[in-house]
């Protein structure tokens, strides 16, 4: 009795998985072409490298009077910000990017998921600038020789992790979003300063008007900043944790979905060849 | 060309400055995106002056604030007049032209000018309303010309910095390193004397002198030689713009292409 032939796919001689786990396998090419893309990028460098030093350089290097714990506070700080900036500029410009390089219209009419494919981008955005931020803010911080507080080392690393997570799922919303207007870029700079002030990340909350103190609330970010400060301080701030993780699922559902309405409206209106 | 020839193209070009401008950036968007960004950030300045040194060092970022929002226009935005030349083709009437091709940028850029000026304005009333620095915002009114003469000083580094950066598709990149190193060294958050490296690189870069111009004045003391260095330090820039854009030109005779470069 003869074998019957398996079926081949096309691609399968170029080594990529079978269909149950094809989508890793878009995630992660599509994670490293971002990647790849964002070499050299003047924004992973101004927003990883150079706001990182000059806003250490003006709040902590100039002023020698720091406790440890206003420090680490100022350090979380500006690594949440220096990562929302990064997240605005590079995550949420990718499918801005795709419509100027000509490449949306493949992707969302591939077979691949191109749910799957924005994630392994804003991933990969994620990915390159965060550990950029931190190092160069660590860097910083021993540079200028002030103190700083790491209790709980571990506890640290999970939060950045969870930091990069939710920021993809950030850099999908906002990409869907600025894909609705032809000023894209200038609402991405519209956008920073706004959660830099109502965001918690060095202005505390309670110095803000009571009125405008919810909006932080669904800024996974300022949970972060909550989540990693105590960790520096050696407490688990489990309650900050359990609202960024669920804000980070709520961003991926509402990034999901709105690509796929976008999509449909693209599709419905013929707009996917629009630059 | 006679006088009147000059004074006709210069309005003529500044008449297509204002065109370029708004065409670049629609009334709906200065009104509702630009300006908002300028005062909240502006707004974040002088907050995180009050967390880190408490109310004096707020008031001193408040000023400050007034000021790095400047670049917004004069810097960042302002580098468009030259990217448009190069990605639309069209530098080679500009450097083809009667008028010497800086003067034309320059020209141009009034508008940008303008707009920074506005930034700092409305910020001055927005900020220091929410703030609660009424009382400051009376005493900076009449000191709103040296923020005009700040906006003129950082739009001529703009113009250099752009001019130099978009042969080298830098521009981005050139104008916020700017941007960030007016925010260092410029005297926004943190007095003189405090960082020396912030000393040094600060006092050839636009903003640092006006600012002292703008505290001492506040405080009573004499101002007139901080915003004579202020201009100076704008002279200075302005004949690197120039310097840099004539290289370009005799650049692009030689090799006849136009991309800047």
């Amino acid at each position: 009795m003869s074998r019957a032939a398996a079926p081949v796919r096309p691609d399968d001689r170029t080594g990529s998985p079978g269909p149950d786990r094809e989508w890793l396998w878009v995630l992660f090419s599509s994670l490293r072409l971002q990647t790849r893309l964002m070499r050299g990028s003047p924004f992973a460098l101004l927003l990883g490298v150079v706001q990182p030093v000059v806003l250490l350089a003006v709040t902590v290097g100039a002023n020698d009077q720091l406790t440890a714990e206003a420090t680490t506070r100022f350090t979380v700080g500006v690594v949440m910000m220096a990562f929302w900036g990064a997240t605005i500029w590079t995550a949420g410009g990718i499918l801005q990017f795709e419509v100027h390089a000509g490449t949306l219209r493949a992707n969302v009419t591939s077979t691949r998921s191109p749910q799957v494919i924005l994630l392994g981008k804003c991933l990969g955005a994620s990915l390159y600038t965060l550990p950029m931020i931190v190092v160069t803010t660590i860097v910083t911080v021993l540079l200028l020789g002030a103190p700083l507080r790491a209790e709980r080392p571990g506890l640290l690393l999970l939060g950045l992790l969870l930091v990069a997570v939710s920021g993809t799922g950030l850099g999908m919303l906002l990409s869907c979003l600025f894909l609705l207007t032809r000023h894209g870029n200038h609402w991405s700079s519209a956008l920073m300063y706004p959660i830099y002030i109502l965001g918690g990340f060095m202005i505390p909350i309670d110095l803000l008007p009571e009125g405008v103190r919810w909006i932080s609330t669904v800024v996974s970010l300022r949970w972060a900043t909550d989540f990693l400060t105590a960790a520096a301080a050696g407490r688990f701030a489990a309650g900050s944790l359990a609202v960024m993780v669920a804000l980070t699922v709520g961003y991926f559902a509402l990034g999901w979905y709105a690509l796929r309405q976008i999509i449909r409206r693209a599709k419905r209106e013929a707009l996917l060849d629009r630059r | 060309m006679t006088v009147a020839e000059h004074l006709h193209r210069s309005a003529e070009t500044v008449r297509f400055g204002v065109r370029e401008f708004y065409a670049e950036n629609p009334p709906h968007i200065v009104v509702t995106v630009l300006i908002p960004r300028a005062v909240l950030q502006a707004l974040f300045m002088t907050l995180l002056g009050g967390v880190i040194g408490g109310p004096e060092l707020r008031e001193y970022a408040f000023v400050g604030s007034l000021a790095v929002i400047l670049p917004l226009a004069g810097v960042i935005a302002v580098g468009e007049i030259p990217g448009n030349d190069k990605w639309n083709g069209t530098f080679y009437r500009v450097r083809s032209g009667r008028m010497h091709p800086f003067v034309i940028f320059f020209l141009r850029a009034l508008p940008y000018v303008l707009l920074g000026v506005v930034f700092s304005a409305v910020s001055l009333l927005v900020v220091g309303a929410l703030a609660g620095m009424g009382g400051l915002i009376l005493r900076l009114v009449p000191l709103l010309p040296l923020y005009v003469l700040m906006s003129v000083t950082v739009t001529a580094a703009g113009l250099a910095a752009a001019a130099f950066a978009v042969g080298r598709r830098a521009d981005v990149l050139i104008g916020n390193l700017l941007s960030y190193l007016i925010l260092f060294a410029g005297g926004i958050l943190v007095p003189p004397g405090r960082l020396a490296v912030a000393d040094l690189v600060g006092a050839v870069l636009p903003v640092r002198h006006g600012l002292q111009a703008v505290h001492a004045a506040l405080a009573g003391e004499p101002w007139l030689g901080h915003a004579a260095l202020e201009v100076v330090v704008g002279a200075g820039w302005a004949a690197a713009a120039l310097l840099v854009v004539t290289l370009q030109v005799r650049r692009a005779h030689r090799h006849g292409h136009d991309d800047f470069t």
